[in-house]
């Protein structure tokens, strides 16, 4: 897929993810990259942009062994922001779809 | 490379960050190590699929630059947070550096333009007035045949006009300032394949 594209959507994907749970870093990581091939360690500049936007917020957890992990959580501004991208993201896909439709035809 | 070579890579390259910026950038990472040799990854595999620590770095860099930029308003900082920005790659040079330097480039000729024409209109109004009160008084202006009377009244008008045009031309700075803001977090995402990195 191309780069610019997968771009748009990975900030989507990642609030769409921290709507269902709070997930620590690498949780999230290897949710979304199940689903788009991206190179990983870019989600974390994506992740400190979102906290500081005030979409997520952070807090520790303890873990089962080792030291506590950083769990992020979506704020209200950021479950705000999720439905605004995809509603867009809705909208997006329907008028590309019917465009294909058209032209299928 | 070893989680170790990763870390140590990542933190060259962002080193010139301030050091709690960089130990809680590192921190994630080496998270993001535990919990993957927790769920049985190698650090090899683990620090290939993370990508470049050395574009990571410049990601996280060109972040913490327009953060900056934002928290506090300075030509330094949005210069940097262009600069950093603009050094992501090549599609990023093109779109980002080269309009924001022509950009500026018109903004510094406006005002350039304001202040030229507000320096001539006092210069004009200090004329018209020493003409009206000494005879044969002689200056560029006088000399090309502009009564006093009309010069008076052009300079005075021209300065109005200028003052007016600099303080648009603020406005038009501080709306450049806050474009730019939002063009460079349009464009950071630069989200690479793994394939790419290989």
């Amino acid at each position: 897929m191309d780069t610019q594209l997968k771009k748009g959507v990975l900030e989507m994907c990642v609030l769409a993810v921290l709507e269902q749970k709070d997930c620590y870093g690498y949780e999230l990581v290897s949710d979304i990259s199940k689903t788009i091939s991206i190179s990983e360690g870019t989600i974390y500049p994506l992740l400190r942009r979102l906290k500081s936007e005030e979409y997520v917020d952070t807090y520790l957890q303890e873990s089962t062994d080792g030291p506590p992990r950083k769990y992020y959580r979506l704020t209200k501004k950021g479950k705000i922001a999720s439905k605004e991208l995809l509603s867009e993201w809705n909208n997006f896909n329907e008028s590309i779809n019917q465009l294909l439709r058209g032209i299928q035809k | 490379m070893k989680k170790e070579e990763f870390i140590k890579k990542l933190k060259r390259s962002i080193s010139a960050l301030p050091e709690s910026e960089v130990k809680d950038i590192i921190s994630d990472y080496e998270e993001h190590f535990r919990a993957g040799i927790e769920s049985g990854r190698s650090e090899i595999e683990i620090a290939e699929s993370l990508g470049d620590p050395a574009t990571l770095g410049k990601q996280l860099k060109a972040n913490y630059h327009i953060e900056n930029a934002e928290k506090r308003v300075s030509f330094d900082s949005i210069f940097r947070a262009v600069l950093a920005t603009a050094g992501l790659g090549l599609f990023n040079l093109i779109f980002i550096a080269f309009p924001f330097f022509g950009l500026l480039f018109l903004l510094f000729c406006f005002f350039a333009g304001g202040m030229g024409t507000f320096l001539m209109s006092i210069f004009g109004f200090a004329s018209s007035v020493a003409a009206l009160f000494i005879p044969n008084f002689a200056n560029p202006f006088i000399n090309m045949g502009i009564a006093p009377i009309t010069l008076l009244f052009f300079s005075v008008s021209a300065a109005g006009f200028s003052i007016l045009f600099l303080i648009g031309c603020c406005y038009l700075a501080k709306w450049f300032y806050r474009l730019t803001i939002s063009y460079l977090r349009a464009n950071i995402n630069i989200i690479k394949g793994n394939k790419e990195i290989k």
